[in-house]
């Protein structure tokens, strides 16, 4: 169960409150994929920090039984002057894997990413497409029922996105996904559902290309702001 | 390639083993970048008492008096830098643990303060250790190295440390939105190191500027803990330890509102 009750959010600015969500009722439906997609500054971000529990609603709440993940993206949930086996080693003793769990995890990230030596240099010294290799190891080495995305499966060479892929696949028979990205092609590959996110509003779409044709008119519609 | 198997870790883990498991990683983290990183800082933190300390020496030309016959110079400075670096400490370095530690608030399980706490933590272990240090070589040098009333100077220690570590917290808050204030701060430091009696008595202070001198609830703790551990030391008449108690309180249940207002604001750059 993974519910948004009247959830309300905004942010301050000079120019007053910027609502982001306004007493917002939405239900994920269980088991299925979701493709969260809008326009930039719908929302997207702010809900999938919201559902990470990094950030709260301002009233309220996110009601759930279900494991989320942390937000896995191309920045953030690193300290860039520790080296990746460092880092590895923190997010397991934060998720309460010590000892001989910790020890399969990092040997699973570290065989994961690839990236050689540069597992034991600071995460600062790496390019962006070796963070995300780690970060997306990192995060395939939990289990949790909801795996929140912030594209990044479009990473590496063919040869690593087929091993994300099937690693992926491996989670995903009995975890589910949370996806927000701006590639639709991606968005179709992964998700059974759309959540069309459109100025404070959340819309279900039970059939995937209905909703990337509603999210590809909204995106053309003219507005006045 | 097969997904790790895990062993059975707690899929409800009570509150308090997740905020353990989270000090426990930030302290190890923090331990890490000061051990590994800046040994050149750790190194700083025995020779920077050292430095005061024979400085000191040499402007006293090593006379033995301080304020009475009773009182050996070296005793008499340590047990007053001592504890006023590690207050000091706490309120210049703590601030920095939150851009610190950034990119760790992706995981729901950390927050801005636990970076604090930690860093807090590690803090107190480093001095402590450096405090020791100092008392052995004390000893070891042949002078009196022991606490008169070791639990009355824990107790005016704790309040020390958690004014610094109330003040450590409020300056994190208030700065964070304007980090060049915290230079500003820290300039503070140095008139209250003059001003809180750790390098000379402030018993021979006219009684008029006196009065002055006794709002700053430093100097009451720094003459308690000498008084403490120095048997035959005379603290000021007016020292006591309700003052500044109470303004540690006061300054604690003010950093801790002040950090649940700006929590989330905390979590991002400015």
């Amino acid at each position: 169960m993974l519910q948004l009750r009247q959830l309300t959010k905004w942010y301050p600015s000079p120019q007053g409150r910027r609502y982001i969500f306004r007493d917002l009722d939405f239900s994920f439906p269980t088991g299925a994929n979701i493709g969260l997609i809008g326009r930039n500054g719908a929302g997207k971000s702010t809900l999938m920090r919201m559902l990470g529990g990094i950030d709260a609603p301002n009233a309220g709440a996110i009601v759930t039984d279900a494991r989320i993940s942390w937000p896995v993206g191309l920045s953030g949930g690193f300290q860039a002057s520790l080296s990746a086996r460092e880092n590895v080693q923190f997010v397991c003793r934060v998720h309460g894997a010590t000892g001989a769990g910790m020890r399969k995890v990092v040997a699973f990230v570290e065989e994961f990413a690839e990236i050689g030596d540069y597992f034991d240099l600071p995460i600062k010294s790496y390019s962006s497409g070796m963070r995300s290799r780690v970060a997306f190891g990192m995060s395939m080495a939990f289990d949790f029922d909801y795996y929140l995305f912030d594209e990044i499966m479009a990473v590496g060479d063919a040869q690593f996105r087929a091993k994300s892929q099937a690693v992926l696949k491996q989670r995903l028979a009995k975890s589910n996904l949370i996806l927000v990205s701006h590639n639709m092609s991606e968005i179709a590959k992964y998700s059974n559902l759309i959540v069309l996110v459109d100025q404070g509003n959340t819309v279900l779409y039970d059939d995937v290309k209905a909703g990337i044709a509603a999210y590809q008119k909204s995106s053309l519609a003219p507005r006045i702001p | 390639m097969q997904i790790p198997t895990l062993p059975d870790i707690a899929v409800k883990r009570s509150a308090m083993r997740v905020q353990r498991a989270v000090l426990q990683a930030l302290v190890i983290r923090e331990l890490r970048a000061r051990v590994e990183g800046r040994w050149l800082g750790l190194l700083w933190m025995l020779f920077e008492p050292l430095t005061n300390l024979l400085l000191m020496l040499a402007i006293y030309g090593f006379r033995s008096h301080a304020t009475s016959p009773d009182v050996e110079l070296p005793v008499y400075l340590i047990t007053g830098m001592l504890p006023f670096f590690m207050f000091r400490n706490l309120a210049q370095r703590l601030p920095s643990a939150i851009a610190g530690n950034r990119g760790l608030y992706a995981y729901r399980q950390v927050k801005p303060i636990d970076a604090l706490l930690a860093r807090a933590i590690v803090e107190i272990g480093l001095s402590s250790a450096v405090y020791l240090t100092a008392l052995s070589l004390l000893g070891w040098l042949g002078y009196h190295w022991l606490p008169a009333e070791p639990l009355e100077l824990i107790v005016v220690s704790a309040v020390l440390l958690l004014l610094g570590a109330s003040l450590g917290l409020l300056f994190a808050v208030l700065v964070h939105s304007r980090p060049k204030v915290q230079s500003v701060v820290n300039m503070f430091f140095f008139p209250l190191y003059l001003l809180s009696g750790v390098l000379f008595p402030v018993h021979f202070v006219p009684e008029a500027y006196r009065d002055w001198l006794l709002l700053n609830p430093v100097l009451h703790l720094i003459d308690l803990a000498r008084s403490h551990f120095i048997p035959n030391y005379q603290p000021l008449p007016e020292a006591n330890l309700a003052y500044p108690a109470s303004f540690m309180l006061v300054t604690l249940a003010l950093a801790i509102s002040l950090y649940r207002v700006y929590r989330f604001r905390l979590l991002s750059a400015d």
